[in-house]
């Protein structure tokens, strides 16, 4: 699919990406950030850098974070209806207390 | 398994160490990681002195000709390393160079590969095993031949790439890859390598197990990431009680057995040894 996000041409040009992809149904809710060969992964529930890559917010462009940050319902959004089973916001995780 | 890469090589968990070859290239300079020949005496010569886990790729039209020949004067017995064709052969040598070569990629048509710029970088990176270079699709069989950095190959059924939920289906006639290889595209539909490694290859989810953060390793954890990986509720094992599905994910009681065991794995879609693995 498009990207979630419509990066602006200077992050582009670095090489940075965001993506959705379309098979990561066994996969936690994530939205995943490349650049060229590097690759990271950040949960949409907890925000977490997803292990394995791993990574931190260090690792990547700050006007890149300040527009995932910015544009966090947008990637959930996405997430949900990509993957109506498996949804950000988990009710089973809430009524389980875990 | 590669681990790790030395200036011009990759040496794998075995120990053993890859040499990369290019010949047929026109880049200016070698990419990283690689030996470029450009004549095929210079092949001759470099090929003799190294192990049998060499790599030569091949990227122009009509270079495994000089390859041919070049080889058949060192009337070696024993196969070579692997041949990795970018551009495919003429059909008629593909005979000699499955003679000559222990593995032998590409060769035929129908296949699609990463830009070389990226491919090159992938071969003797890192994540090879964990990124595809390339792969074609047969519509007759409905399966997509994926080709690991490594060179090892998945086939992967078309029915494994469902439309996600917003309506993107997989269009087989177009697969292009991506991303240094993690990102299969098919039309518009983008598959990762993650996604398609953690269904179809257990040594790539052992990996990533024992690479997660997650300290706790028993198998209420597996349980617990499995079940929500599959969408499914702790009431949706029946007659298991969620209550005791709850304390099996806590590690509350000791790992089940029989009926329990049973019933849990049926429902997760896994046989009861592989439950642990995930």
């Amino acid at each position: 699919m498009p990207d979630p996000l419509e990066l602006p041409k200077k992050l582009r040009v670095k090489g940075w990406k965001v993506k959705l992809h379309d098979n990561e149904r066994l996969e936690p809710p994530h939205v995943t950030i490349i650049r060229r060969e590097k690759v990271w992964r950040i949960g949409l529930r907890d925000k977490d850098f997803m292990v394995p890559p791993g990574g931190h917010w260090r690792d990547i462009d700050p006007d890149l974070r300040a527009i995932i940050e910015d544009h966090w319902e947008t990637l959930c959004d996405a997430w949900d209806r990509k993957y109506p089973t498996n949804p950000v916001l988990s009710e089973e995780d809430e009524d389980d207390g875990d | 398994m590669a681990t790790k890469t030395t200036k011009n090589s990759l040496v794998g968990t075995d120990g053993r160490t890859f040499e990369f070859i290019l010949i047929g290239g026109t880049e200016r300079t070698a990419p990283a990681g690689f030996h470029v020949c450009r004549r095929f005496s210079d092949l001759q010569t470099f090929l003799l002195g190294k192990s049998r886990d060499s790599v030569v790729v091949s990227s122009r039209p009509g270079s495994t000709e000089g390859l041919i020949r070049a080889l058949m004067e060192t009337r070696r017995a024993e196969p070579w390393g692997s041949l990795l064709t970018i551009e495919q052969p003429r059909p008629e040598s593909i005979p000699s160079l499955t003679g000559l070569f222990g593995r032998v990629i590409g060769a035929i048509g129908g296949y699609q590969w990463l830009p070389r710029k990226e491919l090159f970088a992938v071969l003797s990176g890192e994540e090879a095993t964990d990124r595809f270079i390339g792969g074609a699709a047969d519509s007759t069989s409905q399966t997509l031949t994926l080709v690991r950095g490594d060179l090892s190959q998945l086939v992967i059924p078309f029915a494994f790439f469902s439309p996600s939920g917003d309506g993107e289906e997989a269009d087989f006639s177009k697969p292009s890859f991506a991303d240094y290889g993690y990102t299969v595209a098919l039309g518009e539909y983008e598959a990762s390598a993650d996604g398609i490694l953690y269904e179809f290859d257990a040594a790539y989810r052992r990996k990533l197990k024992k690479a997660r953060i997650e300290s706790d390793q028993s198998f209420g954890a597996s349980l617990r990431r499995l079940r929500l990986q599959r969408g499914l509720k702790r009431s949706d094992f029946a007659p298991v009680a969620s209550k005791t599905i709850a304390r099996i994910e806590r590690s509350e009681v000791d790992k089940p057995r029989g009926d329990t065991l049973e019933t849990i794995a049926r429902q997760l879609g896994v046989s009861s040894e592989q439950i642990e693995s995930y």
